[in-house]
């Protein structure tokens, strides 16, 4: 029999054996953070930095930009080869200079990894050496290599602060030549510092609707971000497209909260009647704290 | 009183440690993965450039998903999948005037499964893409996590 620790979340029962309604539970393996960097960048040469652990580990990445309080995004997938790239010693930093209001000036963003001791090219869930710290449980049958640790509670884990959806109605309305609307919704997280923000998989970022849906013809009513990113990339090249009414969407967080913003504007020179839009944010924010650097190894 | 297991990093009192120092805090959901993998294979035009891994999985929403796919490089006409580097998805890698479509990676949500693609879409000359390319022993990995993404 393989040992196992279970913890049920608030109001839950183990009994139920329902994986959802557990906080814990050493049969599913839960990615170890082991590293945390900063890299500043720009999009001419791609930034390196070691990573400090022998073979390619799976990592999140971040960028943030210079609002004045720091928008920080998930990494998007971006541009051609756009550095969300790691290797067997080096994570790559590729992004374009962003313009920094209280300077003035376009200046470099900077890039948040967060790294994992879990390995891409193999399908083992590693994990360094705990250099004599205590340790909790291994997988059954390895009592030795260190790589079949289970828990290990020197190394950091995603714990989940708060989860919920920001949402955005847009009516349907009537807008002049030239007008613009602009609506916004936001979760105030305030925790005093950056969290680690999920999902993790999307294009956490400033995008024009009009340039994706088939050049815009096809935007649909509702619009669901958290996987927007998969939406989108498979559609050709990103590009300018002709419109009579331009939407954007803008969703990033920071030490404050969480924020999701669409504007859209008529430059079609006559009245035009805008469809009404539903954009949802699948969100959950984490304990972790994105902006600290941290080496477990 | 419900039972809680609390771990403190190095240097900070459990009884005192804020909760983003603290290691493991089951008071907290813990992202635990649901389901993980190591896939290898081809990309050709008798797969259409195209591979597809389905995952099942028994929630009512969208779980969470980390993957990885690996870097392509090309010299010469001829195109490498890296074993050693990678990006993660949804990814778009390649073209910039190359005369290529670009290597695509995306995750699409399904009822009880999330399916992972890797393909080259075709992109139109003129954008910059034209030629499928052939490239071997692509490697994706997946982790699918307990935790939903979306619903």
């Amino acid at each position: 029999m393989v040992p196992n620790i279970r913890v049920a979340k608030p109001g839950k029962n183990l009994k139920d054996n329902n994986i959802e309604e557990e906080s814990i539970n050493t049969s599913h393996f839960m990615p170890k953070i082991v590293v945390q960097k900063q890299i500043a960048t720009d999009q001419n040469t791609p930034a390196t930095t070691t990573h400090g652990l022998s073979y390619s580990p799976v990592c999140i990445r971040y960028v943030r930009d210079y609002t004045p309080e720091g928008a920080y995004k998930i990494m998007p997938f971006g541009a051609i080869g756009m550095g969300n790239e790691i290797d067997n010693t080096y994570i790559y930093g590729y992004y374009g200079e962003v313009y920094n209001p209280n300077t003035e000036l376009y200046e470099q963003p900077i890039y948040y990894s967060v790294i994992f001791s879990d390995s891409i090219n193999n399908n083992k869930d590693e994990t360094p050496n705990g250099q004599n710290q205590p340790e909790l449980f291994v997988k059954s049958g390895q009592t030795t290599n260190p790589i079949y640790k289970l828990i290990v509670p020197y190394c950091d884990y995603l714990k989940a602060s708060t989860s919920g959806i920001l949402t955005l109605n847009i009516p349907s309305s009537n807008l002049n030549d030239s007008d613009s609307q602009e609506y916004s919704s936001s979760y105030l997280h305030n925790k005093g510092y950056i969290p680690i923000v999920a999902p993790f998989d999307t294009h956490f970022d400033s995008f024009l609707l009009n340039s994706y849906y088939e050049g815009g013809s096809n935007i649909p009513s509702t619009i669901i971000l958290n996987n927007i990113g998969s939406q989108l990339v498979e559609q050709t090249i990103p590009a300018y497209s002709a419109s009579d009414v331009y939407e954007y969407i803008t969703y990033y967080f920071n030490g404050i909260g969480l924020y999701l913003e669409y504007t859209r504007l008529n430059l079609s020179g006559e009245t035009q009647n805008c469809p009404a839009r539903t954009i949802k944010l699948y969100y959950t924010i984490f304990e972790n704290q994105l902006d600290e650097s941290l080496n477990l190894l | 009183m419900r039972p809680v297991i609390k771990v403190a990093r190095r240097g900070y009192d459990i009884r005192t440690a804020l909760p983003k120092n603290l290691t493991i805090d089951t008071s907290k959901n813990q992202f635990k993965v649901y389901d993980s993998g190591l896939e290898v294979f081809d990309l050709n035009a008798g797969n259409s450039y195209t591979y597809e891994k389905t995952i099942t999985h028994p929630f009512s929403y969208t779980p969470t998903v980390i993957a990885f796919v690996s870097d392509v490089t090309e010299s010469g006409g001829t195109f490498t999948a890296s074993s050693s580097k990678f990006n993660s998805l949804p990814s778009y890698d390649g073209l910039g005037g190359f005369g290529y479509n670009p290597l695509t990676g995306v995750v699409i949500p399904g009822t009880g499964e999330v399916t992972i693609r890797v393909k080259e879409p075709y992109v139109a000359p003129v954008f910059g893409g034209g030629d499928y390319f052939d490239v071997e022993d692509v490697v994706l990995r997946y982790l699918v996590f307990v935790d939903k993404n979306f619903e």
